[in-house]
């Protein structure tokens, strides 16, 4: 088990060096000279040269990526263009209300998506699992910016119950979290949903039954935990979802997360900030996915032997 | 000066320091007495007239939503060109010279007196007994400092050569300096009155400003965290404490939540507002709109170096294009279309001649004398830089295909935008002067920076730009007209419209105004109910 | 068996339906029987016959979209149908066993055998867990597992399909029940474990006493563990009797046949093996008449419209659905 963890890990970290370089090779091939999107608009060739020193993007290409990749195991991920700051410490100050709204978010989908799931797979056809399938067919349709506007016009500028943008507290978790989950949910809830129907036809929950364990029993534990296997697999896919939908809502709320930073440096073509943000998600995206083959593992003894 | 002047002046200033008399009056009457605006200034400045609330101590706080945070972590005025920075500066710093009310009238401030000794000398009487946040005193130093590096034409700053030409300032004694100019500079008054005065030590090592920034303005920096600069009253202002205790510039990059911030209440003003969000607020009585921009223009740039270097076809696309039509409906009359190549509130702006009208009958005829053929193509840019950049460009793209001109457009990011402009026909940009002065905008049509944005080199410019530059008063305005006359009538590019700036206000503020300029010299004045 | 002592299982017109979008079709069709302490029960059946569905009816197991539509279920005096969900729950595992057809899906491949065994006892008994793995452990060292104290640790999957299933008849016995249902018990089975399960299961009965209903379609199998069988054919009940009179003399034409085709119980070896021709019934399409009468070799015109009922024909016990039934009787007695 160990042993498959190490190989995984090292693989993805030879996936994140490919993804930073990519990204390092992609941004400076793309136009958008960084100089000019600090400049005013109609800035003197002077003042532009005068930025360029200053960010060492006159400098060759090989030589900036020498810096870049030579930074890294110091921690040194460069100093923002556009903020004049160690990025490393820009985006750190950032990281927990991201994480806050990426987890309340996650949470609040999952809970969803198991309670509707749950009880629809449990009677098919009926209202609730009706209701649920709907619910997820309006959540999968509805871009994440115009729920975002909806729940704003409605629970910030008429009923004044949360704040419109920032962060001041739990308050400001509250819209962003249920439009960020309504992009979420509906993938969680599909497939917890069929997988747990197809459970409940399994042979061994009839044993269960046969044997007079009690339903709730048989659902939460017996059927659950069978089920979960394939709803975990999903939320895995669903970070690249959850993360997007983060960004969105970081914006539409003005929520200083991440994302919103993220947004900032394509837009002001803040290189080292980019390249800093893009490793910080490729891990994210490396070690989740790497805790979900763990608990893959804790869950299913079969692979675990297999392992 | 005679003696009955001498009594009248003295009844004057006790009225005005009694509160008996406004500003307005009280400007008027001095000028019946014959009183240069300078010393009518002065005198009321002394009088303590700019205090308007010196009594009440500041309270509450305002928020004002921006659509950009500052251009840099840096508190160094000269180098940057930010809305965010000049709001934030406009607060923190004093100047020499300043705006006390909306009519846009040039006042004291750390100067009491100024006046022009000779073309290129100006003397100035400073303010005594006023010192930065720190409590160390502004002095003769502070000014010489500041004014010699934005002065220096190795300054390397980005204010130099636009708002400054090349300059230096002698102490005469410790309350009077001289600012001399190399050549006759007539934008010299609405320079110095946005140009903040920094401490030496600061100017010494500009580092610091990394750091902070410390002025004798009505506000103190407090702290910047990317989203939100935060200042706070400075109650020892030498023209009396502000009426709000704290201001908060807070970046809301998204539209949409700038005006739901400002409809919950969680900001106070938005600024530049687009007519989307006008609407959101029309017939609500809980806003109002001030919309006094700075001299700022809408205007599609041509590249003169192509097809586009004949001057009839630039005029054939001039009457091809209603340009009342784009504004009407595209920017919902948020805009004002100038017949003139500066904006209809800059000072010398005339409505020339030929006004250019919508005639696609005429453009015609232009372009047949022209010789121009079925198959001439413009090639168009556009992006999301200028509020409504695309639908513009549409129209105008249809104008000039129902005259019978292609146009290629290509869409691009905003960063590949901003880089590559010049390398189209046609591209929809904003100009806007920072010190109130059109000599800011028109100094883009000469010199390296108009081959660089118009592909234009055009001799005649040059000199009549030293012409406006080198004179003063009516005559300077009446050498701004030529320029814009001749910028005009040859259409060097398509000025379309003014740009509105329009801010929504929370009715709680009270007060709130602004001059035409990019930061916020009368917020001090504000105040705000809860 | 004694027709004084009272019934264990008493099962009165027994009706299971399905509800499908193709309609509704009738899983048990209207049966009856009893189930004494002590005995076995076997009920055979082609696949399909009904024969498990009448099983399951028991426990009231029939998932949807099965259900039950008519009969009474007694058991011990009490009509297991008038039960609330929870006084059911109480009866299945503590008065009623089941072992399930093919242990390596009817145990749950997460868990492992130990969990599964005390989950099963702590749904009935208030005892530690520790009390229910001792438990567990005495049932296991029962069915003959070595090692029960390590066994309890493993997957079900790890185990061979024998274990499994012995696994499975442990869990069956955990709580002491009077009546267990054998669904197909040895039919996934290799056949050389098939024989020690039989023996298993017959010595298990033999020792604790409990009655058991053993459902297959392996002649064999019935012959050795029933006292009683009952044969079953599309839902509805063919014949029945002890298991000795009715494989030596099967009155009705689709026993005989049955018997027939299974290689091991031919009661004539001279005659030719040989399987029934056609197939059963699609449900929901039976035949007006007998279910049989498409596939009877003795076939005759009334068969094809008067639906026959079950009758007591011959020796004690034995009842058959059959117009012409297979025995030499006199004439009139045929209506």
């Amino acid at each position: 088990m160990r042993k498959v963890i190490l190989r995984r890990l090292l693989q993805n970290i030879v996936l994140v060096v490919v993804i930073v370089l990519v990204v390092f090779i992609l941004m400076r091939l793309t136009a958008g000279d960084p100089a000019r999107m600090k400049a005013p608009v109609f800035a003197s060739d002077e003042i532009l040269q005068s930025y360029r020193e200053q960010f060492g993007t006159d400098r060759p290409l090989t030589a900036q990526l020498w810096d870049f990749v030579s930074g890294i195991p110091r921690g040194d991920f460069g100093t923002s263009f556009r903020y004049q700051q160690p990025v490393f410490e820009l985006i750190w100050q950032r990281v927990p209300e991201t994480a806050l709204l990426a987890f309340t978010s996650l949470t609040l989908a999952l809970l969803v998506a198991i309670v509707l799931g749950v009880a629809g797979a449990r009677r098919p056809g009926s209202a609730i699992d009706r209701f649920g399938i709907a619910a997820s067919t309006l959540g999968q349709s509805a871009p994440t910016f115009w729920v975002a506007l909806m729940l704003v016009l409605i629970f910030s500028v008429h009923f004044r119950w949360f704040p419109a943008v920032g962060f001041t507290g739990w308050k400001s978790l509250v819209l962003p979290s249920i439009a960020v989950a309504l992009a979420v949910f509906p993938a969680d809830l599909r497939v917890l949903r069929s997988s747990m129907i197809d459970t409940f036809h399994q042979e061994h929950i009839r044993t269960a039954r046969a044997f007079g364990i009690s339903n709730r029993r048989i659902t939460w534990l017996y059927a659950f935990r069978n089920a979960a296997l394939p709803l975990i697999t999903v939320v895995g896919i669903d970070l690249g979802y959850l993360l997007g939908g983060t960004i969105v809502a970081e914006v539409v709320f003005n929520y200083p997360g991440v994302g919103q930073l993220a947004i900032d440096s394509v837009n002001a073509r803040d290189y080292p900030l980019i390249q800093a943000i893009t490793i910080l998600t490729a891990m994210v995206f490396v070690f989740v996915n790497l805790g979900i083959d763990v608990l893959y593992m804790v869950l299913d003894p079969r692979i675990r032997i297999e392992a | 000066m005679d003696k009955t002047h001498d009594l009248e002046l003295n009844e004057l200033r006790a009225a005005i320091a009694s509160g008996r008399m406004s500003r307005r009056a009280a400007l008027k009457r001095a000028a019946a007495l014959g009183l240069s605006l300078s010393g009518a200034v002065a005198l009321i400045s002394e009088a303590g007239v700019s205090s308007v609330r010196a009594q009440d101590a500041p309270s509450g706080t305002l928020v004002i939503g921006n659509a950009e945070p500052p251009t840099s972590a840096q508190w160094d005025s000269y180098t940057v060109f930010g809305l965010v920075d000049a709001q934030v500066a406009s607060l923190v710093h004093d100047s020499l010279l300043g705006y006390d009310s909306a009519d846009g009238a040039i006042v004291g401030h750390l100067a009491t007196a100024w006046e022009m000794t000779d073309p290129t000398t100006m003397r100035l009487t400073l303010r005594e007994g006023v010192t930065f946040h720190d409590g160390s005193p502004v002095t003769a130093e502070d000014v010489k400092a500041t004014l010699d590096r934005v002065g220096s034409p190795d300054s390397g700053l980005a204010w130099h050569g636009l708002i400054f030409p090349n300059m230096s300032v002698n102490i005469v004694d410790p309350t009077t300096i001289e600012v001399v100019t190399e050549e006759v500079f007539g934008p010299l008054e609405k320079s110095l009155a946005v140009a903040p005065i920094f401490p030496a030590g600061d100017i010494a090592d500009p580092a610091l400003l990394t750091e902070r920034a410390i002025g004798a303005g009505p506000y103190k920096w407090i702290s910047y965290d990317e989203n939100k600069v935060t200042l706070e009253a400075n109650t020892d202002y030498w023209a009396g404490a502000p009426g709000i205790q704290t201001v908060v510039f807070e970046y809301i990059q998204d539209a949409n939540a700038r005006i739901s911030a400002l409809l919950t209440g969680q900001v106070d003003i938005i600024t530049r507002c687009s007519s989307e969000q006008l609407d959101r607020v029309e017939d609500d009585d809980n806003f109002y709109v001030v919309d006094v921009p700075p001299l700022t223009q809408i205007l599609c740039i041509y590249q003169n170096n192509g097809q586009l270097a004949n001057q009839e076809i630039r005029q054939a696309l001039a009457y091809a294009i209603d340009r009342q039509a784009i504004v009407d409906g595209i920017l919902m009359g948020v805009g004002k279309v100038p017949f003139s190549a500066i904006a209809t509130n800059a000072p010398g702006y005339q409505e020339q001649p030929e006004r250019f009208d919508f005639d696609p009958e005429k453009a015609r005829e232009l372009l047949a004398a022209a010789g121009v053929g079925e198959d001439f193509t413009l090639t168009m840019a556009t992006s999301t830089l200028v509020p409504h950049q695309k639908e513009i460009d549409q129209a105008i793209a249809q104008f000039l295909q129902d005259v019978g001109i292609n146009v290629d457009i290509t869409t691009l990011e905003v960063g590949a935008f901003r880089t590559s402009y010049n390398q189209y026909d046609l591209t929809l940009n904003t100009l806007a002067s920072f010190n109130y002065d059109p000599d800011f905008v028109l100094g883009f049509y000469a010199g390296p920076t108009a081959e660089a944005v118009f592909n234009l080199n055009d001799p005649a410019i040059p000199p009549m730009i030293d012409a406006q530059r080198s004179s003063s008063g009516e005559e300077r305005l009446e050498n701004i007209n030529e320029l814009a006359a001749y910028l005009w009538d040859g259409q060097v590019s398509l000025y379309l419209s003014d740009e509105l700036w329009p801010f929504i206000v929370s009715s709680k503020v009270q007060n709130y105004d602004r001059v035409p300029v990019v930061g916020e010299p009368l917020l001090r004045l504000a105040t705000k109910s809860e | 068996m004694s027709e004084q002592t009272q019934p264990r299982l008493a099962v009165r017109n027994l009706t299971t339906v399905f509800h499908t979008r193709a309609g509704r079709f009738v899983a048990v069709d209207d049966i009856s029987f009893d189930v004494y302490p002590g005995e076995c029960l076997g009920i055979v059946g082609e696949s399909g016959s009904g024969k498990s569905v009448a099983a399951l009816s028991i426990m009231g197991l029939v998932d949807y979209p099965g259900q039950i539509e008519a009969g009474r279920i007694e058991y011990a005096g009490t009509d297991l149908r008038t039960l609330s969900e929870n006084q059911l729950r109480r009866v299945r595992g503590e008065e009623i066993g089941i072992i399930f057809q093919d242990p390596q899906t009817s145990l749950n491949p997460l868990f492992t055998v130990g969990t599964q065994l005390v989950d099963v006892v702590r749904a009935h008994r208030k005892i530690s867990k520790s009390e229910a793995a001792a438990l567990a452990i005495e049932k296991m060292k029962l069915v003959g597992i070595s090692a029960p104290e390590s066994r309890m640790k493993s997957y079900p999957w790890e185990l061979s399909g024998g274990q499994r299933q012995r696994i499975a008849i442990a869990m069956a016995l955990l709580l002491g029940p009077k009546l267990i249902i054998a669904d197909e018990p040895t039919t996934a089975l290799d056949v050389s474990i098939q024989a020690q399960i039989v023996d298993l299961l017959i010595s298990l009965k033999n020792e604790l006493d409990f009655s058991l209903i053993f459902v297959s379609h392996d002649l064999g199998v019935i012959q050795n563990v029933a006292n009683r069988v009952m044969v079953m054919y599309a839902g509805r009940m063919m014949e029945t009797g002890e298991v000795g009179s009715l494989f030596r003399d099967p009155y009705h034409p689709y026993t005989a046949a049955l018997l027939a085709s299974a290689p091991t119980l031919r009661t004539n070896r001279s005659e030719p093996l040989q399987a029934i021709d056609g197939r059963l019934p699609s449900p929901g399409k039976l035949p007006p008449g007998c279910v049989f009468a498409p596939r009877c070799q003795y076939v005759q015109e009334d068969c094809r419209v008067r639906q026959p009922l079950l009758e007591s024909i011959g020796d004690a016990g034995r009842r058959v659905a059959c117009i012409h039934p297979l025995i030499a009787l006199p004439d009139e007695v045929h209506v």
